[in-house]
């Protein structure tokens, strides 16, 4: 668990600027299929169906989630898509969103804010912001 | 729709309560929708602001500062609920991880021992601020899906699943034990009116026979020094003193703490029923009368060891 643990701490720091210390105090499970979870670092000798949440899968590359985002996008500085509030309904509807000139972000993951509250994922490339809400978290608002 | 309260329910509880017509006609009446403001995500300043330019109105609760009372029915659609600012809650059921708060900050090994759907777990997370670490058990796995579902909108990193029967649970010791008991669930009525279609005198003892069980594995997993809430949401002293006396028959050490709650009126646990005397400790114990504070009904002790 060392080298992966290694890496996705830098990948956050890398990719989102989110400082390593902010992981401190907290365990990485790596669990199948490549998923990792972050929680409690001392859980005694028990027979677990979970523990904490889930933070990234890796694959080929790392894919970082909407849980862990929302908690950590406050410490974030970079790669971060201010949205506006209709991007930002539609985005928790479910739909991916067209993004124009947005020079200081760069293809890939992105942290998906709206005031001042981390919404969560989104994949950037060509523009388009792919929705990576998951299903169940998907909701018509009426107030925003 | 008006429902019946069965004759037998009547005359059981008209001896214990001050005002049974009080009782028995907010039985009926619709129960106010509550929230609890998720420290986690974010804070109290900051949803009410946002609700306030919605035009939402909310109503704070004089004895838990992060409790809100609003009764628009699109609390669910709004990007706080989404993004797991708030969470809708009974207040009732803010009431046992509140009776620990102090104990919290020092707790480093809790244990949610019937913790589905998870409310009590979030908030006991909200309160140790993420940090330390939580065991959410529940005998039933397909609840534990509504319970993971709401620690991961809560955002809560401290807690780790299982799945055991609370009976066979390995013999850990915890700082602090939560055993919020599955009941007869007499003061949920005010949500799903069903009462008369549910309430038997049997039932109470079915329940009553397992509690006493739970309560007793419950406290030997508390540590010397450690604090249990046992809590139920029903009025049945069949599940409440009852079980209460019953771990008091069989520890030496349990005792009980005297509670408190500013702003929120309660009522003292009864020290005898149908002829059996309990302990005079016992009223240490409060019962929560939804006329009272216009809540749903609830039960609580405080058990140190």
């Amino acid at each position: 668990m060392t080298s992966e643990k290694q890496n996705i701490l830098d990948y956050f720091e890398g990719r989102f600027g989110i400082n390593k210390s902010y992981f401190e105090g907290f365990g990485f499970y790596l669990a199948s299929k490549g998923r990792v979870f972050l929680g409690p670092t001392s859980i005694g000798n028990l027979k677990f169906v979970s523990v904490g949440l889930l933070v990234v899968r890796i694959s080929r590359v790392i894919k970082p989630t909407t849980n862990i985002l929302q908690i950590f996008g406050k410490y974030a500085n970079q790669n971060i898509i201010m949205l506006t509030k209709k991007q930002a309904e539609d985005y928790v509807f479910g739909m991916d969103l067209k993004i124009d000139d947005y020079a200081s972000v760069t293809d890939g993951y992105v942290i998906l804010k709206y005031a001042n509250s981390s919404l969560g994922c989104g994949f950037l490339k060509n523009n388009v912001v792919k929705n990576m809400l998951p299903k169940a978290k998907r909701l018509e608002l009426k107030f925003i | 729709m008006a429902f019946l309260i069965p004759e037998q329910f009547k005359e059981r509880y008209s001896r214990i309560v001050d005002e049974p017509e009080k009782f028995f006609e907010i039985m009926d009446e619709h129960l106010p929708k509550s929230f609890r403001v998720n420290t986690i995500k974010s804070s109290v300043t900051e949803v009410i602001s946002r609700f306030d330019d919605y035009g939402i109105g909310t109503k704070s609760v004089p004895w838990y500062s992060d409790a809100f009372i609003s009764e628009n029915p699109d609390i669910g659609a709004t990007l706080e609920h989404f993004h797991g600012g708030i969470y809708l809650q009974e207040l009732v059921s803010m009431l046992p991880p509140l009776l620990v708060r102090k104990e919290l900050q020092k707790a480093t090994y809790v244990l949610d021992a019937c913790a589905a759907p998870g409310s009590k777990t979030t908030q006991l997370a909200a309160l140790m601020e993420n940090k330390n670490t939580i065991i959410a058990n529940d005998l039933s796995y397909s609840r534990i899906r509504a319970l993971r579902f709401n620690l991961e909108k809560t955002g809560v990193l401290n807690t780790a699943i299982t799945n055991y029967d609370l009976r066979h649970f390995p013999n850990l010791q915890f700082d602090i034990v939560l055993l919020d008991a599955p009941c007869s669930a007499e003061g949920t009525v005010r949500k799903n009116n069903e009462l008369s279609k549910i309430w038997s005198f049997k039932q109470i003892n079915t329940h009553s026979n397992i509690q006493k069980q739970l309560i007793v594995k419950a406290f030997q997993l508390l540590r010397p020094g450690g604090s249990m809430i046992y809590s139920t949401c029903t009025f049945a002293p069949e599940e409440n003193e009852c079980v209460v006396n019953h771990l008091f028959d069989k520890f030496e050490d349990a005792k009980l703490e005297k509670i408190t709650i500013d702003g929120l009126k309660i009522s003292n646990g009864i020290t005898s029923w149908n002829g059996t005397d309990f302990d005079p400790e016992i009223e240490k114990t409060v019962r929560i009368w939804p006329h009272h504070n216009n809540t749903g009904g609830f039960f609580l002790a405080k058990v140190t060891k």
